[in-house]
Protein backbone atom coordinates (compact mmCIF):
# COMPACT_ATOMS: atom_id res chain seq x y z
CA UNK A 1 0.00 0.00 0.00
CA UNK A 2 1.15 3.62 -1.49
CA UNK A 3 1.44 6.51 1.68
CA UNK A 4 -1.35 8.15 -0.42
CA UNK A 5 -3.44 4.89 -0.32
CA UNK A 6 -2.79 4.89 3.50
CA UNK A 7 -3.89 8.42 3.61
CA UNK A 8 -7.03 7.82 1.57
CA UNK A 9 -7.70 4.93 4.27
CA UNK A 10 -7.08 6.98 7.19
CA UNK A 11 -9.16 9.83 6.02
CA UNK A 12 -11.88 7.32 4.97
CA UNK A 13 -11.37 5.79 8.61
CA UNK A 14 -12.20 9.14 10.02
CA UNK A 15 -14.85 10.16 8.67
CA UNK A 16 -16.71 6.37 8.58
CA UNK A 17 -16.20 6.95 12.22
CA UNK A 18 -17.36 10.23 13.23
CA UNK A 19 -20.09 9.92 10.86
CA UNK A 20 -21.44 6.61 12.63
CA UNK A 21 -20.69 8.37 15.93
CA UNK A 22 -22.60 11.71 15.40
CA UNK A 23 -25.31 9.38 14.20
CA UNK A 24 -26.05 7.20 17.35
CA UNK A 25 -25.54 10.66 18.99
CA UNK A 26 -28.65 11.95 17.18
CA UNK A 27 -30.69 8.69 18.21
CA UNK A 28 -29.48 9.57 21.92
CA UNK A 29 -30.68 13.22 21.32
CA UNK A 30 -33.93 12.42 19.53
CA UNK A 31 -35.10 9.66 22.29
CA UNK A 32 -34.44 12.47 24.86
CA UNK A 33 -36.69 14.98 22.77
CA UNK A 34 -39.14 12.04 22.56
CA UNK A 35 -39.32 11.30 26.07
CA UNK A 36 -39.61 15.04 27.59
CA UNK A 37 -42.48 15.79 24.92
CA UNK A 38 -44.00 12.24 26.42
CA UNK A 39 -43.66 13.35 29.46
CA UNK A 40 -45.57 16.80 28.50
CA UNK A 41 -48.34 14.83 26.86
CA UNK A 42 -48.80 12.59 30.41
CA UNK A 43 -49.61 15.70 32.18
CA UNK A 44 -53.10 16.25 33.06
CA UNK A 45 -54.45 18.64 30.12
CA UNK A 46 -51.52 17.79 28.20
CA UNK A 47 -49.46 21.23 28.91
CA UNK A 48 -47.20 23.05 26.42
CA UNK A 49 -46.66 26.25 27.37
CA UNK A 50 -45.70 29.10 25.12
CA UNK A 51 -44.73 32.38 26.76
CA UNK A 52 -46.99 35.72 25.17
CA UNK A 53 -43.61 37.51 24.84
CA UNK A 54 -41.84 36.00 21.88
CA UNK A 55 -38.97 36.93 22.97
CA UNK A 56 -39.32 34.32 26.26
CA UNK A 57 -40.73 31.45 24.22
CA UNK A 58 -38.11 28.79 25.05
CA UNK A 59 -37.77 28.92 28.58
CA UNK A 60 -41.59 28.79 29.10
CA UNK A 61 -41.49 25.91 26.77
CA UNK A 62 -38.91 24.45 28.69
CA UNK A 63 -40.72 24.59 31.87
CA UNK A 64 -43.58 23.30 30.31
CA UNK A 65 -41.49 19.93 29.45
CA UNK A 66 -40.05 19.84 33.02
CA UNK A 67 -43.50 20.07 34.39
CA UNK A 68 -44.52 17.40 32.38
CA UNK A 69 -41.76 15.41 32.96
CA UNK A 70 -42.00 15.49 36.76
CA UNK A 71 -45.74 14.62 37.16
CA UNK A 72 -45.29 12.07 34.61
CA UNK A 73 -41.87 10.69 36.74
CA UNK A 74 -39.54 10.70 33.40
CA UNK A 75 -36.18 12.30 33.54
CA UNK A 76 -36.57 16.02 32.63
CA UNK A 77 -33.62 17.09 29.87
CA UNK A 78 -32.33 20.40 29.02
CA UNK A 79 -33.67 18.82 24.79
CA UNK A 80 -37.38 20.56 25.35
CA UNK A 81 -36.30 24.16 25.20
CA UNK A 82 -36.02 25.25 21.60
CA UNK A 83 -38.53 26.16 19.06
CA UNK A 84 -39.02 22.79 16.99
CA UNK A 85 -39.53 20.50 19.99
CA UNK A 86 -43.43 22.89 19.68
CA UNK A 87 -43.95 20.56 16.43
CA UNK A 88 -42.29 17.45 18.13
CA UNK A 89 -44.81 17.53 20.37
CA UNK A 90 -47.70 18.67 18.43
CA UNK A 91 -46.75 15.31 16.09
CA UNK A 92 -46.52 13.35 19.41
CA UNK A 93 -50.08 13.84 19.89
CA UNK A 94 -52.29 13.69 16.99
CA UNK A 95 -55.33 13.08 18.32
CA UNK A 96 -54.98 14.06 22.20
CA UNK A 97 -55.89 17.65 23.38
CA UNK A 98 -53.63 19.86 23.79
CA UNK A 99 -53.54 22.85 25.65
CA UNK A 100 -51.31 25.22 24.00
CA UNK A 101 -50.76 28.00 27.05
CA UNK A 102 -50.14 31.52 26.49
CA UNK A 103 -48.07 32.60 29.67
CA UNK A 104 -47.68 36.05 31.39
CA UNK A 105 -45.34 35.39 34.66
CA UNK A 106 -46.56 32.13 36.20
CA UNK A 107 -50.47 31.98 35.24
CA UNK A 108 -51.56 31.24 31.36
CA UNK A 109 -54.23 33.40 30.47
CA UNK A 110 -55.01 32.01 26.87
CA UNK A 111 -55.77 28.33 26.24
CA UNK A 112 -56.30 26.35 22.89
CA UNK A 113 -57.49 23.28 22.38
CA UNK A 114 -56.83 21.30 19.35
CA UNK A 115 -58.94 18.51 20.58
CA UNK A 116 -61.95 20.77 20.09
CA UNK A 117 -60.42 23.30 17.80
CA UNK A 118 -61.68 26.26 19.90
CA UNK A 119 -59.59 29.21 21.29
CA UNK A 120 -60.19 29.84 24.74
CA UNK A 121 -59.45 32.57 27.21
CA UNK A 122 -58.94 31.18 30.79
CA UNK A 123 -59.81 33.11 32.67
CA UNK A 124 -61.31 36.21 30.66
CA UNK A 125 -58.50 38.90 30.93
CA UNK A 126 -57.50 41.91 29.28
CA UNK A 127 -54.39 41.12 29.23
CA UNK A 128 -54.42 39.05 26.25
CA UNK A 129 -52.99 40.99 23.11
CA UNK A 130 -53.93 40.76 19.44
CA UNK A 131 -50.48 39.06 19.60
CA UNK A 132 -51.35 36.53 21.96
CA UNK A 133 -54.42 35.36 19.71
CA UNK A 134 -52.07 35.34 16.48
CA UNK A 135 -49.53 33.10 18.70
CA UNK A 136 -52.69 31.00 19.79
CA UNK A 137 -53.90 30.40 16.47
CA UNK A 138 -50.68 29.53 14.87
CA UNK A 139 -50.28 26.80 17.23
CA UNK A 140 -53.57 25.76 16.32
CA UNK A 141 -53.04 25.62 12.89
CA UNK A 142 -49.96 24.01 13.06
CA UNK A 143 -51.30 21.15 15.12
CA UNK A 144 -54.31 20.47 12.53
CA UNK A 145 -51.98 21.02 9.60
CA UNK A 146 -49.49 18.28 10.67
CA UNK A 147 -51.95 15.69 12.41
CA UNK A 148 -51.81 13.60 9.05
CA UNK A 149 -47.74 13.92 9.49
CA UNK A 150 -48.07 12.96 13.20
CA UNK A 151 -49.75 9.95 13.03
CA UNK A 152 -47.39 8.39 10.55
CA UNK A 153 -44.42 9.53 12.52
CA UNK A 154 -45.98 7.97 15.47
CA UNK A 155 -46.53 4.65 13.78
CA UNK A 156 -42.76 4.72 12.47
CA UNK A 157 -41.38 4.86 16.10
CA UNK A 158 -40.20 8.23 15.40
CA UNK A 159 -42.61 10.12 17.86
CA UNK A 160 -44.47 7.53 19.69
CA UNK A 161 -47.11 7.46 22.77
CA UNK A 162 -50.68 6.53 22.82
CA UNK A 163 -53.17 9.87 23.41
CA UNK A 164 -56.13 10.35 25.07
CA UNK A 165 -58.96 10.90 22.82
CA UNK A 166 -59.85 14.51 21.65
CA UNK A 167 -61.75 16.91 24.30
CA UNK A 168 -60.68 14.51 27.45
CA UNK A 169 -56.69 15.08 27.53
CA UNK A 170 -55.55 14.26 30.96
CA UNK A 171 -52.90 11.53 32.14
CA UNK A 172 -52.67 9.15 28.94
CA UNK A 173 -51.07 5.42 28.92
CA UNK A 174 -48.37 3.82 28.41
CA UNK A 175 -45.58 5.73 26.89
CA UNK B 1 -46.43 -2.15 1.24
CA UNK B 2 -48.60 1.04 1.02
CA UNK B 3 -47.25 4.46 0.55
CA UNK B 4 -48.06 5.15 3.90
CA UNK B 5 -45.68 2.04 5.25
CA UNK B 6 -42.88 3.07 3.03
CA UNK B 7 -43.32 6.54 3.97
CA UNK B 8 -43.09 4.94 7.83
CA UNK B 9 -40.16 3.08 6.62
CA UNK B 10 -38.28 5.55 5.16
CA UNK B 11 -38.76 7.71 8.30
CA UNK B 12 -37.77 4.84 10.93
CA UNK B 13 -34.64 4.12 8.71
CA UNK B 14 -33.63 7.81 7.17
CA UNK B 15 -34.44 10.51 10.00
CA UNK B 16 -31.67 10.13 11.58
CA UNK B 17 -29.23 10.15 8.90
CA UNK B 18 -30.81 13.08 7.35
CA UNK B 19 -30.21 15.18 10.47
CA UNK B 20 -26.57 13.78 10.36
CA UNK B 21 -26.23 14.94 6.74
CA UNK B 22 -27.59 18.44 8.00
CA UNK B 23 -25.24 18.74 11.03
CA UNK B 24 -22.44 18.12 9.11
CA UNK B 25 -23.43 20.51 6.15
CA UNK B 26 -22.89 22.78 9.41
CA UNK B 27 -26.37 23.61 10.89
CA UNK B 28 -27.01 24.29 14.46
CA UNK B 29 -28.87 21.35 15.86
CA UNK B 30 -32.10 22.94 16.20
CA UNK B 31 -32.12 23.91 12.51
CA UNK B 32 -31.10 20.00 11.58
CA UNK B 33 -34.20 18.96 13.19
CA UNK B 34 -36.44 21.97 12.06
CA UNK B 35 -35.25 21.22 8.61
CA UNK B 36 -35.42 17.73 8.67
CA UNK B 37 -39.42 17.83 9.88
CA UNK B 38 -39.98 20.30 7.51
CA UNK B 39 -38.51 18.35 4.69
CA UNK B 40 -40.60 14.69 6.14
CA UNK B 41 -44.10 16.70 6.29
CA UNK B 42 -42.97 18.27 2.55
CA UNK B 43 -42.49 13.91 1.64
CA UNK B 44 -45.91 13.08 3.35
CA UNK B 45 -47.86 15.59 1.50
CA UNK B 46 -45.91 14.25 -2.17
CA UNK B 47 -45.01 10.94 -1.21
CA UNK B 48 -46.77 9.12 -4.48
CA UNK B 49 -44.82 11.89 -6.68
CA UNK B 50 -41.39 11.37 -5.22
CA UNK B 51 -39.00 8.49 -7.17
CA UNK B 52 -36.07 9.07 -4.71
CA UNK B 53 -37.26 9.71 -1.10
CA UNK B 54 -33.65 9.78 0.49
CA UNK B 55 -32.22 12.29 -2.26
CA UNK B 56 -35.05 14.16 -2.64
CA UNK B 57 -35.18 14.74 1.08
CA UNK B 58 -31.75 16.35 1.29
CA UNK B 59 -32.57 18.50 -1.90
CA UNK B 60 -35.69 19.78 0.57
CA UNK B 61 -34.15 19.95 3.56
CA UNK B 62 -30.82 21.51 2.11
CA UNK B 63 -33.30 24.51 1.00
CA UNK B 64 -34.94 25.03 3.85
CA UNK B 65 -31.78 25.72 5.44
CA UNK B 66 -30.60 28.06 2.37
CA UNK B 67 -33.95 30.00 2.47
CA UNK B 68 -33.66 30.73 6.14
CA UNK B 69 -32.17 34.22 6.65
CA UNK B 70 -30.70 34.23 9.50
CA UNK B 71 -29.61 30.64 9.92
CA UNK B 72 -26.73 31.23 7.73
CA UNK B 73 -25.41 33.95 9.87
CA UNK B 74 -25.54 31.13 12.77
CA UNK B 75 -23.26 29.25 10.34
CA UNK B 76 -20.90 31.65 10.48
CA UNK B 77 -20.11 31.97 14.10
CA UNK B 78 -18.52 28.20 13.66
CA UNK B 79 -17.57 28.51 17.21
CA UNK B 80 -20.67 29.07 18.80
CA UNK B 81 -22.78 26.83 16.24
CA UNK B 82 -20.11 24.24 17.64
CA UNK B 83 -20.44 24.73 20.91
CA UNK B 84 -24.48 24.55 20.57
CA UNK B 85 -24.17 22.03 18.41
CA UNK B 86 -22.11 19.79 20.73
CA UNK B 87 -24.65 20.71 23.80
CA UNK B 88 -27.69 19.61 21.91
CA UNK B 89 -25.56 16.55 21.27
CA UNK B 90 -24.46 15.65 24.32
CA UNK B 91 -20.99 15.46 23.99
CA UNK B 92 -19.67 13.49 26.08
CA UNK B 93 -21.22 10.86 23.24
CA UNK B 94 -18.61 12.05 20.84
CA UNK B 95 -15.18 10.82 21.01
CA UNK B 96 -12.29 13.62 20.70
CA UNK B 97 -11.47 12.18 17.08
CA UNK B 98 -15.00 12.67 15.73
CA UNK B 99 -15.08 16.43 17.73
CA UNK B 100 -12.35 17.27 15.49
CA UNK B 101 -13.29 15.80 12.07
CA UNK B 102 -16.50 17.33 12.43
CA UNK B 103 -15.21 20.93 13.40
CA UNK B 104 -12.94 20.34 10.06
CA UNK B 105 -15.78 19.29 7.67
CA UNK B 106 -17.78 22.25 9.14
CA UNK B 107 -15.03 24.93 8.09
CA UNK B 108 -15.54 23.64 4.47
CA UNK B 109 -16.89 25.97 1.77
CA UNK B 110 -20.43 25.69 1.45
CA UNK B 111 -20.57 23.72 -1.74
CA UNK B 112 -17.40 21.56 -0.51
CA UNK B 113 -18.95 20.98 2.87
CA UNK B 114 -22.57 19.21 1.49
CA UNK B 115 -20.81 17.18 -1.04
CA UNK B 116 -18.44 15.79 1.67
CA UNK B 117 -21.72 15.77 4.37
CA UNK B 118 -23.23 13.50 1.16
CA UNK B 119 -20.32 11.52 1.02
CA UNK B 120 -20.43 10.74 4.43
CA UNK B 121 -24.34 9.87 4.15
CA UNK B 122 -23.80 7.28 1.71
CA UNK B 123 -24.07 8.86 -2.04
CA UNK B 124 -22.38 8.49 -4.62
CA UNK B 125 -20.98 11.26 -6.70
CA UNK B 126 -23.64 10.76 -9.61
CA UNK B 127 -26.30 11.03 -6.65
CA UNK B 128 -24.98 14.14 -5.42
CA UNK B 129 -24.66 15.89 -8.50
CA UNK B 130 -28.43 15.10 -8.41
CA UNK B 131 -29.12 16.42 -4.93
CA UNK B 132 -27.27 19.21 -5.77
CA UNK B 133 -28.08 19.84 -9.54
CA UNK B 134 -24.15 19.76 -10.72
CA UNK B 135 -22.28 17.76 -12.92
CA UNK B 136 -20.73 14.45 -11.48
CA UNK B 137 -17.18 15.83 -12.87
CA UNK B 138 -18.07 18.76 -10.35
CA UNK B 139 -18.58 16.68 -7.47
CA UNK B 140 -15.42 14.83 -8.12
CA UNK B 141 -13.61 18.24 -8.52
CA UNK B 142 -15.01 19.63 -5.35
CA UNK B 143 -14.46 16.14 -3.19
CA UNK B 144 -10.83 16.22 -4.84
CA UNK B 145 -10.57 19.52 -2.86
CA UNK B 146 -12.27 18.72 0.04
CA UNK B 147 -10.15 15.93 0.87
CA UNK B 148 -7.19 17.93 0.69
CA UNK B 149 -8.44 20.39 2.61
CA UNK B 150 -9.45 18.43 5.11
CA UNK B 151 -6.42 16.49 5.46
CA UNK B 152 -4.40 19.87 6.08
CA UNK B 153 -7.11 20.70 9.30
CA UNK B 154 -6.62 17.25 10.50
CA UNK B 155 -2.90 16.61 9.80
CA UNK B 156 -2.14 18.58 13.36
CA UNK B 157 -4.13 16.23 15.18
CA UNK B 158 -3.35 12.98 13.11
CA UNK B 159 -0.53 12.36 11.92
CA UNK B 160 -1.05 9.48 9.85
CA UNK B 161 -2.85 11.98 7.35
CA UNK B 162 1.37 13.62 7.07
CA UNK B 163 2.24 10.89 4.84
CA UNK B 164 1.74 12.25 1.37
CA UNK B 165 3.22 15.15 2.28
CA UNK B 166 6.61 13.99 3.17
CA UNK B 167 7.34 12.66 -0.05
Amino acid sequence: MTDTDQVTETLDGLLARAGEEVLAAIGIAVADISVVCAGAVATAGAIVGSSSDPQDQHPALSDAGRTGAEHSGRRPTASIDFWPATQIFLRLAPTATIYVDVYDGAEPILVIDTGTTEVQISPPTEQITPSDLALAEAFLAAAIEYRAAIEVLCKAGIARGECAPPGEGGPVGAW
Amino acid sequence: MTDEEAYAEICRRDFGRLCRFLCFRGASWEDALDAAQEAYLQLHKKFAEVVKPEAWLRTTALRELRNCQGRERKEADGINAMGQFAHRFHIDHLSDATQLVLKAVRRLPQQQREIMALVIDGFTPKEIGEILNISPNAVSGSLYQARLRLRRLLAPDFPDLNQGERQ
